[in-house]
């Protein structure tokens, strides 16, 4: 079993408001919620790319290709804007990052698995936020653009991240 | 055009308070905290201190990371960018304001272009924003004019006061939201809630768009 899978975009993502949501509209209703993401994510990745696992509400994805982990989140993005209701929330906030974590099984683990978990905390729903490593990986992206937030700090990391958020262009 | 147009200040401090202070013609200048060139119009402070201050032209832009202390941003700005975790933020003005905050209390005088805020907890207040987008767990959101909205919130109840010909889109799941329009302002409305009150006395128009939609949260658009 290879340590790791190489290089390739780390990326997190979090439904905001599930604990409310389920407080209010029952385990089934949430259930529901759940499916649908899995399943609009599980249409979008791009071969090579994968479901590491599911972590509640949230979900580790990996993808070998920046480019594609950017072009994938953004048009799930707008694909959660569509089909979000109050009673089907997909207010789905997604971080990512660029680097290469350590395989442990069907997971991945790392100092750069931690760091793209950190900043899907700094995301609001709709929005999907890049490192400058995952910028650098993938500098020009066809419809993308990136407005730079700036450095943040996030819990646990000493240094400041530089941050972005990627945006589709307007048509 | 602002004398500090163009010119960008990065703040990178940890739990300390941040006071910048944007006047016309005022220089460069930063005291308990150190500064230097970061490329081409571009200058990056950062101090060791428990608080910084830092005096700038107006017209200059920010980007500022802290973790727990006040952020103050007096006077005129360009774009403003803050990340921080408890601290207060106020900004007098600024072009464009992006602010994300776990829990501090969030301060925006006037913001004339896009204003982005990310919130945990806090409590917001907008005094003027072109464009608001803003996203809370539970603080809770008042915008005194704004003209243009998208805001979501878990639990934090949303209070606006639009301008004329408004454009707003709030969604909620227990919060509730409370709307004043602008006098003789008609936009077409969608309000719904699938378990909250829903109050408004306005006639529906075509002058803008206010769409609100909530879980449980009570819904009330009123005529100023």
């Amino acid at each position: 079993m290879p340590v790791s899978d190489g290089a390739g975009a780390i990326v997190f993502t979090d439904i905001v408001g599930f604990t409310e949501f389920t407080a209010n509209f029952g385990d089934d209703r949430a259930l529901a919620l759940l499916e649908r993401q899995e399943e609009l994510v599980r249409a979008a990745l791009p071969t090579g790319a994968r479901i590491v696992k599911q972590l509640g509400d949230g979900l580790l994805l990996f993808f070998p290709h920046m480019v594609d982990a950017l072009s994938t989140c953004l048009a799930l993005t707008e694909q959660y804007g569509k089909e979000s209701t109050v009673e089907l929330p997909l207010w789905v906030r997604t971080g990512m990052h660029f680097g290469e974590p350590r395989r442990r099984g069907d997971d991945l683990i790392g100092h750069d698995v931690n760091l793209a978990a950190r900043v899907a905390d700094l995301a609001g729903p709709g929005e999907v936020l890049a490192t400058a490593d995952a910028v650098a990986a993938a500098p020009t992206v066809a419809g993308v653009s990136f407005a730079e937030l700036g450095p943040v700090f996030v819990k646990g990391i000493p240094d400041a991240v530089r941050l972005y958020r990627a945006e589709p262009l307007a048509p | 055009m602002a004398a500090g147009a163009g010119l960008l200040l990065t703040i990178t401090v940890r739990s300390a308070a941040v006071r910048v202070v944007a006047e016309a013609g005022r220089e460069l200048a930063v005291r308990k905290g150190h500064i230097e060139a970061d490329g081409a119009g571009r200058w990056r402070v950062e101090s060791d201190h428990s608080s910084v201050e830092v005096e700038c032209p107006e017209g200059t832009s920010l980007a500022i990371a802290n973790t727990s202390g006040r952020v103050e941003c007096r006077g005129e700005f360009g774009d403003v960018r803050i990340t921080t975790s408890s601290g207060r933020v106020e900004i007098d003005r600024a072009t464009e304001v992006d602010v994300r905050t776990t829990s501090g209390r969030v301060a925006i005088e006037d913001c004339t272009g896009s204003c982005t805020i990310r919130t945990t907890s806090s409590r917001v207040e907008v005094g003027h924003a072109g464009d608001a987008d803003v996203a809370t767990t539970s603080g809770r959101i008042t915008l005194h004019e704004v003209t243009r909205l998208n805001a979501q919130s878990v639990s934090g109840s949303i209070h606006v006061t639009a301008r004329a010909s408004p454009d707003l889109s709030i969604r909620t799941m227990s919060a509730g939201v409370d709307v004043t329009l602008a006098p003789g302002s008609t936009p077409a409305t969608d309000l719904r809630s699938t378990s909250g009150k829903v109050r408004t006395t306005c006639p529906s128009g075509h002058d803008g768009q206010v769409d609100v939609e909530t879980g449980s949260g009570s819904i009330t658009v009123r005529c100023r």
